[in-house]
């Protein structure tokens, strides 16, 4: 299998610039043992024309404009003749000596050599092997298309010996072309340009050939491909200009006589030199290189330090030493081209005289390696004549001096303060100690240091043995900055803040913040990592989820630091539980405690009183709310409860006694309800005086600023700093900008204080049965609770007068009229009044969807009465302004599939469906709903589970919150606790009838209907 | 004609000379023929200059059909003068590195004042100057116009003036040549070029990545930098012309690339 090598044969003495593909021939390695062999005869083993030919051929590269030639090769050789590249069965050679052989080879011009390049990389099983310098021509033509690609290149003309010519020349001036080319040198192995046509010849200069390589190719390239474009007829360019283009190739099928092109030749040249430089500048192979390097100590003078670099490789330096005394091999190749490297280097230092005084002072009675400066001198040269030198073709070298300015923080914990003992709080507003220094570059001076370095007023100076240059800007910068920071004590809050998101306004960057271990721990337990997530509370009637379980620790840890905790889990979690299990276990050492406060909507203070009974019997809960509440004795009966729950409106209108109380927590439920921050309710919130605070809410607040700011101002007031301060720093960047920075140091500062575990969780679901029912007991308004006693008065009488038949059907018609007073009043009267503020489950129904709707979740609304269905459907459609879907018994059945249809597949379909439960409880797939509402019950589990799985069916695959509406202390509640116990017992209810409570006795019925206290909400 | 060493980059000191030579005008009072010589000057009216040892000839495009020629007699110092002057320039190397630069240091005018003559024309009629033309007055616009345009060729390349003047270039660099001062100091051990010499048969270092073509082509962005060229007169037209190039090209390299 042939070799095959390939090496640039440069335009030289008229001939035309060539590809010479050659090969060696393995096969016959072995055969130049037998001949003694002289320099210069034919190479034993290089494959001969035909074979060469041949095996283009069968590796289908095309040479159509091949020549044959004979060349010399300039080759690593022994005694024994040239030695076989690696590929051909040699060894490496890098220290061989080299001699002249003749081989025969295949000439391509441009275009074609191009064509064969392109096809060379192409399918392999070839009949060759393609040895690497033949391979980095391969890559060189790839860049000369990539150069044409990205139009580096400029129409030129170009003197050969003969005559002038239009050429494309490329342009290899930009840094990263300059990069590009010096890393094609270094990859490119000396046989890449070993070829000469001449036995005499010298083989060209690896940069040279690379060179004029990449521009023939871009010139054939560029050639070929703007043959298409025709210039318009009545153009007028004078014949000069005219004969240039179709020189270039372009429309070139007209020709001209190209003789005419020397009229133009320089002012082509002219007007290119912005872009192509002097010409003289690429000549040489080297350029002036200055480094300036600074003393050992202040007392010494500063040097520059002279080097020839070479332009294809910027990394080789040759010290000014080595020039003089001539003793470098490399400048050889200067001397080989006529150049003295000596007059190189005096020449270029008489260029960068005329600009740095220092250089021409240094050119006196001996030929330098340096010249000295004084430290003034150096920093002038740093600023101006580098700039001016580099403009001039001349390399120069300054150390990193300009040190980055900057202060950083070190944070402890204030010494004189000590951590109250109890409850162990201090709060955001507790002391840590500040101490500012300032980094410069990487040296940490202190306050006074600093200071000592800025009287100097040097712009270069010396830190920790470095020279370093002072911007007077920033040293005034951060002076400025120390000043208006003094060293002291601050708020844990702005210390938690510089510590989570490190900023100073429009100051000097802020390096870094130390924290001292104590803070350090602080930071690392509320962030998780050092937290104890099991918390047992003793007295806990339930079970805690593992979720629940991190939860609860999470705000014990927060408290236990007195930092505000906003717990923000989706609708349906058991936020509520999670509160409950917190205040168990922060009681749990069973030492006096001070009274919590739970703030809720008035819709959920009944739901509040029933789950602490229901989870935590051993507290003693005071109800602070209805018309017969003591707000003058509150404070003394607070001291006798472990939790008072009160309402929202009570924050205000009872603002003094709630504040008269040293409460040991105050937690806001639905804490939206504080999220206008210049709200009574938001002020008399922030002025309760407690150990700790906690906020829970199921909309996510992060994405709502304004919100976010107010909870946060209540639960840790300060951190987010003040209100305008706040829009400045992030509302307006992230609302109006959409600068994402700036939401993401909201996030960060905002993370170790907000919980918000959504439902899709990956942990949460596998936490979660798949459907999760929960009981939401709600009040009556006093409306409700007249009307519910006079039916209930009205139906005992009627009941107790009445046997058999007539017995069962009243009984039933009570319980119906009993269940529509505790749905709607105006469902009862059939009054087609307003419905807003009348009904507790409906203001709970109502406050539960917006949640729904804020995480853009979708729901199923149950109930029994059609007639509720529609009121249902009106009072939503306005609450929340959107389209509630409503499908009872009446609803023709196109229009039910096209409901369907719509909540199941349209993006933007509507988010709440209302359905009568004899209508949508079976035969509809709603798999859409991942909250299920049952507003009334059907006292048969049979029929509400049926309903449920509408939601809940084979392919859903998320869980299903399913939530019962119960008015507590009324027959809805104890029929349900009848269904629990039945179901404890095993005993099942069938039937879809509700006609086993016909059955009971009238005392039984009187006890089932009653209406118990804390029923009413006012 | 006069060809001078170093290369073509425009001297860092020419602009002193240039200002030095330009107060060869400040004699003519005539604001108005200032300033038409000016813009004979700028608007390209010059069609050339030779510079040879003692003279200077220019001819301009007149307003009709003819071309006036203009010439100028620069003052010949003696050669033994320039061999004083280069005998002082030998007591420091900076003066042959100036010289090989192309650049000429202000203070060479002192070294040949000290031989008794200057570098520094400033009489006009000392000049002499004469011009084909018929104008009444002297100098005439067309001369005022090849003052300023050999002071443009001076600012490029100050060492015209001491070869106009006579000044031996080449033979003076080597004389300066052969009188080279020592180095400094001789280095114990001169540093070795680090350079890794490559196998015969293997490159240095990897072959470059050379990535498919991603984006759009930067069309004729090149040529925005330089313009078009002012000497075609059709700019419009070659500027679509040499587009619709660039384009084409750009096309079929980014094929041929992909």
């Amino acid at each position: 299998m042939l070799v095959l090598h390939g090496a640039w044969l440069p335009a030289v003495g008229g001939r035309e610039p060539r590809l010479a593909i050659w090969a060696e021939s393995p096969e016959h390695v072995a055969a130049r043992a037998a001949r003694r062999l002289a320099p210069g005869k034919l190479h034993p083993f290089a494959a001969r024309v035909p074979e060469l030919a041949a095996a283009l051929a069968a590796g289908c590269l095309p040479a159509p404009g091949a020549e044959s030639a004979v060349l010399y090769a300039s080759l690593p050789t022994n005694e024994q003749g040239p030695l076989p590249s690696p590929d051909a069965g040699g060894e490496l050679q890098p220290q061989a000596s080299h001699a002249r052989w003749r081989i025969e080879a295949l000439l391509l011009p441009p275009h074609d050599a191009g064509a064969l390049l392109a096809a060379l990389g192409h399918g392999g099983g070839q009949p060759f092997h393609v040895a690497p310098d033949l391979l980095l021509w391969a890559t060189a033509y790839r860049y000369a298309l990539d150069l044409v690609y990205r139009g580096r290149l400029v129409p030129t003309i170009t003197r050969s010996p003969r005559r002038y010519e239009g050429r494309w020349l490329p342009l290899l001036d930009h840094p990263e072309d300059a990069e590009r080319f010096a890393a094609l040198l270094r990859a490119m192995p000396p046989a890449a340009a070993a070829l000469t046509r001449r036995f005499v010849d010298e083989p060209p200069a690896p940069s040279t050939s690379l060179r004029d390589f990449l521009a023939k190719i871009a010139d054939a390239c560029a050639r070929q491909s703007v043959q298409s474009v025709r210039p318009p007829r009545r153009w007028w360019l004078g014949g000069s200009a005219a004969a240039w283009l179709a020189d270039l190739g372009i429309g070139s099928d007209d020709r001209h006589d190209a003789g005419s092109l020397s009229p133009i030749a320089p002012l082509v040249r002219q007007w290119l030199s912005p872009v192509l430089g002097e010409p003289d500048a690429h000549a040489a192979p080297f350029r002036l290189s200055l480094r300036l390097e600074p003393p050992e100590s202040a007392a010494e003078p500063w040097r520059l330090v002279y080097f020839l670099q070479a332009r294809d490789d910027p990394s080789l330096l040759v010290p000014a030493a080595a020039v003089w005394h001539q003793r470098s091999a490399v400048l050889s190749v200067l001397t080989r081209n006529g150049v003295d490297p000596a007059s190189l280097l005096l020449r270029e230092l008489g260029r960068a005289a005329s600009l740095v005084p220092a250089i021409a002072a240094g050119l006196r009675d001996a030929l330098p390696e340096h010249c000295t400066m004084t430290a003034a001198e150096a920093f002038t040269f740093i600023r101006q004549p580098a700039a001016a030198l580099r403009e001039q073709d001349i390399a120069v070298t300054v150390p990193a001096f300009l040190a980055r300015l900057g202060v950083r923080l070190n944070i402890s914990r204030a010494r004189k303060t000590e951590r109250p003992e109890g409850h162990g709080l201090f709060g955001m507003d507790a002391i840590t100690q500040f101490d500012w220094q300032v980094a410069v570059g990487d040296a940490t001076l202190t306050r006074a240091e600093f200071e000592a370095l800025a009287r100097m007023k040097e712009p270069l100076v010396q830190v920790r043995g470095q020279w370093v240059e002072l911007q007077p800007e920033a040293v005034e910068q951060v002076l400025a900055f120390l000043k208006r920071r003094p060293d002291g004590e601050s708020t844990l809050a702005t210390a938690m803040h510089l510590a989570l998101a490190p900023e100073t306004d429009s100051g000097p960057p802020l390096e870094s913040v130390t924290l001292d271990p104590w803070f350090d721990q602080v930071l690392a337990e509320i962030s998780g990592a050092a937290r104890e997530e099991t918390v047992e509370p003793p007295g806990f009637t339930g079970t805690l989820r593992h979720y629940q379980q991190t939860g609860v620790s999470w705000m014990a840890t927060l408290r236990r630091f007195g930092l505000g905790a906003c717990l923000a889990d989706d609708m349906g979690l058991g936020k509520s539980v999670e509160v409950i299990a917190l205040l168990l276990h922060t009681r749990r050492t069973g030492s006096p405690h001070p009274p919590s406060l739970i703030v809720c909507p008035t819709s959920v203070v009944g739901n509040w009183r029933h789950e602490l009974t229901r989870f935590a019997p051993g507290l003693r809960v005071l109800v602070h709310h209805g018309a017969k509440r003591e707000r003058e004795r509150l404070p003394e009966q607070a001291a006798r409860h472990d939790v008072v729950i009160s309402a929202y409106p009570l924050l205000h209108r009872d603002a003094d006694a709630l504040a008269g109380i040293q409460w040991a927590d105050v937690i806001l439920d639905e804490a939206q309800n504080i999220k206008n921050p210049s709200t009574k309710a938001a002020q008399s919130a922030r002025r309760l005086p407690a150990g700790w605070r906690a906020a829970l809410t199921g909309t996510p607040v992060e994405n709502r600023l304004s919100d976010l700011w107010s909870i946060f101002q209540f639960l840790n007031p300060g951190y987010l700093g003040s209100g305008e301060d706040f829009r400045r720093r992030f509302t307006v960047p992230i609302e109006k900008e959409q600068d994402a920075a700036a939401a993401a140091r909201l996030r960060t500062l905002v993370a170790p204080f907000l919980l918000r575990r959504v439902k899709t969780d990956r942990h949460v679901i596998s936490d979660l049965p798949e459907k999760n029912e929960m009981k939401v007991f709600c009040t009556l308004t006093k409306e409700q609770a007249t009307l519910y006693q006079a039916v209930v008065r009205d139906a005992m009488k009627q009941i107790g007068e009445s046997e058999g038949f007539g017995r069962r059907g009243r009984v039933l018609a009570a319980l119906t009229r009993l269940k529509q007073t505790c749905d709607h009043p105006a469902l009862m009267l059939s009054d087609n009044s307003r419905l807003a503020g009348r009904s507790g489950k409906l203001a709970r129904l109502t406050e539960m969807l917006e949640e729904v709707v804020a995480v853009d979740d979708r729901a199923l609304v149950f109930t029994q009465f059609a007639a509720m269905g529609a009121l249902l459907q009106r009072h939503l459609t306005e609450a929340l302004s959107g389209e509630v879907l409503f499908l009872h018994g009446g609803t023709p059945a196109l229009e039910r599939d096209a409901m369907v249809r719509r909540f199941q597949e349209e993006e933007q379909g509507p988010r709440i469906f209302v359905l009568s439960i004899k209508a949508g409880g079976s035969g509809l797939n709603l798999t859409r709903a991942a909250h299920v509402f049952h507003y009334d019950r059907w006292w048969n589990p049979a029929v509400e589970n049926q309903a449920t799985d509408r939601a809940f069916r084979i392919g859903q695959h998320r869980n299903v919150q399913v939530h019962k509406f119960i008015c507590a202390g009324t027959l809805e509640e104890r029929i349900d606790l009848l269904i629990e116990r039945k179901a404890a017992m095993a005993e099942t209810i069938t039937g879809a009838s509700e006609a086993w409570l016909t059955e009971m006795s009238t005392e039984q019925l009187r006890d089932l209907l009653g209406l118990r206290a804390g029923a009413v909400e006012e | 004609m006069i060809a001078t060493p170093g290369n073509q980059r425009r001297a860092i000191t020419g602009r002193w000379w240039q200002q030095q030579w330009l107060k060869l005008l400040d004699g003519v009072d005539d604001r108005g023929r200032l300033q038409r010589g000016r813009s004979y000057a700028r608007t390209g009216r010059v069609i050339r200059v030779y510079f040879y040892t003692g003279e200077i000839i220019g001819q301009v495009r007149g307003r009709g059909w003819w071309n006036y020629d203009v010439r100028l007699s620069i003052p010949v110092l003696p050669l033994d003068l320039w061999e004083q002057v280069v005998a002082d320039m030998a007591a420091e190397v900076r003066y042959e590195a100036a010289l090989l630069a192309g650049e000429l240091p202000p203070d060479v005018d002192a070294l040949v004042q000290r031989a008794g003559g200057s570098l520094l024309i400033d009489d006009l009629a000392a000049l002499d100057p004469e011009c084909s033309c018929d104008d009444y007055e002297r100098p005439c616009k067309h001369i005022i116009a090849v003052i300023l345009n050999a002071g443009d060729v001076i600012a490029q390349n100050p060492l015209i003036l001491p070869i106009l003047c006579g000044a031996p270039i080449e033979s003076m660099l080597s004389t300066l040549r052969a009188a080279r001062p020592a180095p400094v100091a001789a280095p114990a051990v001169v540093p070795a070029d680090d350079a890794s010499p490559s196998d015969f048969w293997q490159g240095a270092g990897p072959l470059p990545e050379i990535a498919a073509p991603s984006g759009q082509p930067a069309g004729v962005a090149v040529l925005r930098d330089v313009g078009l060229p002012s000497f075609i007169s059709d700019r419009r037209t070659l500027s679509a012309v040499l587009e619709q190039a660039y384009r084409s090209m750009q096309q079929q390299a980014a094929k041929a690339l992909d």
